[in-house]
């Protein structure tokens, strides 16, 4: 520090005297509040004479609690029967007799008769349908009741409308043919019934329209197509071939299965039949 | 300017530092009377407050006391220890003023006989009190052990728990700051401070 006027403003911090006694303080204070007192001898120390009997009392205490927590079952399945105190807890608490797992596994293993095979378990093959599931949704037949009744529901509204604006001009009602075609639909008792019903109801509809154009002097509407470009007649014509086709097929199969398979591997290949083939695409492409 | 008061060889430390293990009153109170004034001005010089330095200054020293029977013998001496341990309890205390209250360090108080006559000497006084209370506590630390104890670096490096080369950094920018602090308040001239 070469810098006189920088030594000469630290030299102005001075520091004033301190107390006069402070040394002695510090002295008094070491001597009197932080003396530690010297430890007696060791064959001077008070001896607690409770000690031993309070340790005894302890391990009395804490004997006893294993020894009863044993008997309890608190340690597990253990094979300790301890003689006086298992029967006193058990009689106490009502605890079943119950011999050890590992003694119960040995005596079973002895007095167990001679081996025999296991059984044989035949696994269940066809598994009838969960009752949940069966129960979930609509048959097939309920659907088609279902679809019947919409039908038969929106024919009715309209009839019902056809003669409201008729007897709004006065005119009588003019709807028996239709109304008993609705009935004959919501008679019907089977599949069959509720198809022919439908048939006839559009039937009688593409005559209607057929009428009307005529009436009008227009070119009456074609009949309608469904998917694939066939008319109704014409898809259950399809319909009617392919289950032919296919009832042709299952009973070829059916004669195969009642032939012997030894017989069957001495043909020469190719005179087994092929599956006939009804719609004829499939030949077509091939 | 203090002489240093350390007279206290090592090895007189180790023999000292037994007599006070077995609890020789002699050998403490030798110890007091060559280290209580240093602690004092040391811990004055931190704090600021004579009570406080008192206090800090007998702690130390009580502090030897009771952990003498700790003394490991080739240490850096008994001087070097309680300065480290009055150091260690001026920061304590410096930093639990800060937390509980967010005042500047006091005012201090010159109970030197004769002030009062002094009004020049005292203001000036005041403004060297007040740029070194404004150095952060290391630096204010690095000053005190280095300038006013005359200690060397590597002595208050140990003290303030700092390898060499970071104490010798503090001290630099402790300079730094204290030399700007000087020249506002005009206990230096600009053009010559360095």
């Amino acid at each position: 520090m070469n810098d006189p006027q920088f030594d000469a403003a630290l030299d102005r911090f001075t520091v004033p005297l301190p107390s006069a006694d402070l040394a002695a303080r510090i002295i008094a204070a070491a001597a009197q509040d932080r003396v530690s007192p010297a430890l007696p001898p060791a064959s001077l120390r008070r001896r607690d004479r409770r000690g031993p009997w309070r340790a005894l009392i302890g391990v009395a205490a804490f004997g006893l609690m294993s020894a009863t927590a044993a008997a309890a079952g608190l340690f597990g399945q253990m094979p300790i029967r301890i003689p006086v105190l298992t029967a006193l807890v058990e009689s106490a608490v009502g605890v079943p007799d119950e011999k050890p797992a590992a003694l119960r596994k040995k005596l079973a293993k002895e007095n167990a008769p001679e081996k025999s095979p296991p059984p044989v378990v035949v696994p269940e093959i066809n598994v009838p349908p969960l009752p949940e599931l069966a129960a979930s949704g609509p048959t097939p037949e309920e659907r088609r009741i279902d679809r019947a009744k919409e039908v038969a529901d929106r024919m009715e509204r309209r009839v019902l409308a056809k003669e409201q604006r008729r007897a709004a001009r006065g005119l009588p009602p003019h709807t028996e043919a239709q109304r008993q075609l609705i009935e004959a639909l919501r008679n019907a008792k089977s599949d069959e019934e509720r198809r022919t019903a439908l048939r006839t109801i559009r039937e009688a509809a593409q005559a209607r329209q057929i009428a009307r154009a005529r009436r009008m002097g227009i070119e009456p509407p074609t009949p309608r197509v469904g998917a694939g470009g066939l008319t109704p007649e014409e898809r259950l014509e399809r319909r009617r071939l392919y289950r032919a086709a296919r009832e042709k097929r299952l009973e070829s199969l059916r004669a195969l299965k009642d032939k012997d398979p030894a017989e069957l591997r001495a043909q020469p290949d190719g005179e087994i039949p092929p599956p006939a083939d009804t719609t004829g695409t499939k030949a077509e492409s091939q | 300017m203090p002489a240093p008061a350390n007279n206290i060889t090592s090895n007189g430390d180790d023999d000292l530092m037994h007599n006070i293990a077995a609890r020789d009153s002699s050998a403490f109170a030798s110890v007091v009377e060559a280290q209580s004034n240093r602690l004092y001005r040391i811990a004055y010089r931190m704090l600021g407050d004579a009570a406080e330095a008192e206090d800090v200054a007998q702690e130390a020293l009580l502090r030897l006391w009771d952990h003498a029977a700790r003394w490991r013998s080739g240490g850096p001496g008994i001087g070097a220890w309680l300065h480290r341990v009055s150091i260690n309890l001026c920061l304590d205390r410096l930093r639990r003023k800060r937390f509980h209250s967010d005042e500047a360090v006091p005012e201090r108080t010159d109970d030197t006989p004769g002030a009062d006559e002094q009004m020049d000497d005292d203001m000036m006084r005041k403004a060297t009190l007040k740029a070194i209370g404004e150095l952060p506590e290391g630096q204010r630390a690095a000053i005190v052990l280095t300038y006013y104890e005359e200690l060397p670096n590597r002595d208050a490096a140990a003290a303030l728990d700092l390898n060499i080369k970071a104490f010798e950094s503090l001290l630099l920018r402790a300079r730094q700051t204290l030399r700007q602090s000087f020249t506002a308040y005009g206990l230096m001239e600009e053009g010559k401070s360095r």
